[in-house]
């Protein structure tokens, strides 16, 4: 069971240099920075670590799509997989990548960590890798994941997808209600494991594993 | 037939026909080239409309959302031709589309449209200069200026009087965008690769982005760096916002003429208030 992420000495460096570089390069987006270290945050990714554990799912080669600064995915799945071999985090802001880098910068300098500025409903990620795992955390921002799996049909991916019941947010475009509706969007015909929780902010998640 | 073609949009009921009299008169008064005025329109009634043949994306607006509400002056991008109304489609129904399509309605019927012999403006859609304007501007200087731009690249309106910063902060919960639609102008079929990208990805382009504006910053113009733009942007200075300013942050006073400007506009009102202000300004 995972309950924390492992804060190292090597973690407190990166993310010390991550926030004074916000403060100093860009602090408009420090509130940004702010959600994205909160506690719900935290509780979200620490559910997928564990429940791959708990069905025995070992990634290696992960796509993340819209994983925005990956401060907490990143390193929890570095420390608790010894098989992950690359992650590789889609975004469409070009304003993730300095900071993502900043806070995953022991990742970077050893190339295990990339990030791809491509809008992946529109676009293939054939040429980009060999992905054996796909983990969409973000899939209430997006258009269904049917989408993603029409135009990269050529890779056979266990997904991970999380999505939300939380509507209040003008950028939460495709909320579902229950983990069965988030199957149904992303086509999954396998699943491996469903469930919801409820958040510290109140809110709703659902997770849904499968093929 | 002049290579000038000067267009706008009455689409709906937001705007009705004097707007379009109103723009049509100022263009007269302050364009000292020659040119061609046409409205595209779903109601036409005038011998400058346009009215277009049928088009599935109408199926993929979800009123509800009111969601990409503008989306009918991509329609201009298209190419230009002649289709006879004997071989315009009897009903339209979407593409397969899997999620959501309960939403959807299967197909819609003509009926309800009046349509007039079809368009035809252009004879040779490669020299055409357009120059498109929203029903909602105030022009100051001769619009001759836009016709003699270095077309290299097609110029979209940018938002100078918005703060950059709130651009890149809020530019994947689409709000704030730094360019605008509501003045745009192209040569010949400069912006088609537009209408095909959208025509391609309907589906989720529709569902994704709240307004034009948002789909056009994603996609076609790139705020880190303009060069790397599909879209060149109006200098500084030629096009203000009534309701934002003119200049962030030196020049930002609201509700002030600038007739040093060549355009401005009623961007960013409110639902109901800027019809009557407007016209009170004419």
């Amino acid at each position: 069971m995972v309950e924390y992420l492992k804060y190292t000495p090597e973690l407190a460096n990166d993310w010390k240099n991550a926030l004074s570089y916000t403060k100093k390069s860009m602090p408009y987006v420090f509130d940004r920075v702010v959600t994205s270290c909160n506690a719900s945050q935290l509780q979200s990714k620490l559910w997928i670590i564990k429940e791959l554990m708990n069905n025995n799912i070992e990634p290696k080669n992960i796509c993340l799509v819209a994983g925005w600064y990956s401060q907490y995915i990143v390193p929890l799945l570095k420390d608790n997989f010894p098989t992950v071999d690359e992650i590789c985090n889609y975004e469409i802001d070009k304003d993730i990548v300095d900071m993502s880098y900043k806070f995953n910068k022991r990742y970077k300098d050893n190339s295990t960590y990339k990030i791809r500025i491509k809008n992946i409903m529109f676009k293939s990620i054939e040429i980009d890798g060999d992905f054996d795992t796909v983990i969409n955390c973000s899939c209430e921002h997006m258009f269904p994941m049917w989408k993603f799996r029409e135009i990269n049909k050529y890779m056979n991916p266990i997904y991970v997808l999380q999505s939300s019941n939380d509507d209040t947010h003008d950028e939460h475009i495709n909320c579902v209600t229950n983990e069965e509706e988030l199957i149904n969007q992303a086509h999954i015909d396998d699943v491996i494991y469903s469930g919801s929780i409820e958040l510290i902010n109140g809110t709703k998640r659902f997770m849904v594993i499968g093929k | 037939m002049t290579e000038n073609i000067i267009l706008c949009m009455k689409w709906g009921d937001k705007y009705d026909r004097t707007y379009v009299e109103k723009l049509r008169q100022q263009v007269k008064d302050n364009c000292s080239v020659p040119y061609e005025f046409y409205c595209i329109t779903d109601n036409p009634t005038e011998s400058y409309d346009i009215q277009l043949p049928p088009t599935e994306w109408d199926l993929y607006y979800e009123k509800s959302t009111n969601f990409f509400w503008a989306y009918r002056k991509l329609y201009m991008f298209q190419e230009w031709k002649t289709i006879k109304k004997s071989s315009w489609p009897k009903t339209i129904k979407p593409r397969a589309h899997e999620i959501g399509s309960e939403e959807i309605p299967k197909k819609i019927s003509l009926g309800k449209f009046r349509w007039t012999s079809g368009p035809a403006p252009v004879p040779d859609q490669g020299t055409g200069k357009f120059l498109y304007l929203d029903l909602d501007v105030i022009i100051h200087q001769d619009l001759k200026y836009f016709f003699e731009l270095n077309m290299e690249n097609p110029y979209i309106t940018y938002g100078w009087w918005n703060d950059p910063n709130e651009c890149h902060k809020n530019y994947s919960k689409f709000q704030s965008t730094p360019i605008n639609s509501s003045i745009i102008r192209w040569d010949g079929t400069q912006l088609l690769e537009i209408y095909k990208h959208v025509e391609k990805h309907l589906d989720v382009i529709f569902f994704t982005y709240p307004t034009i504006d948002n789909y056009l910053n994603h996609f076609w113009y790139d705020m880190h760096n303009n060069e790397e733009s599909t879209f060149n942007v109006f200098p500084q200075g030629d096009i203000y916002s009534w309701y934002k300013g003119n200049i962030f942050p030196n020049d930002t006073t609201e509700k002030k003429m600038r007739h040093d400007c060549k355009i401005c506009l009623f961007n960013n009102s409110g639902e109901n208030n800027d019809v009557e202000e407007l016209k009170s300004l004419w």
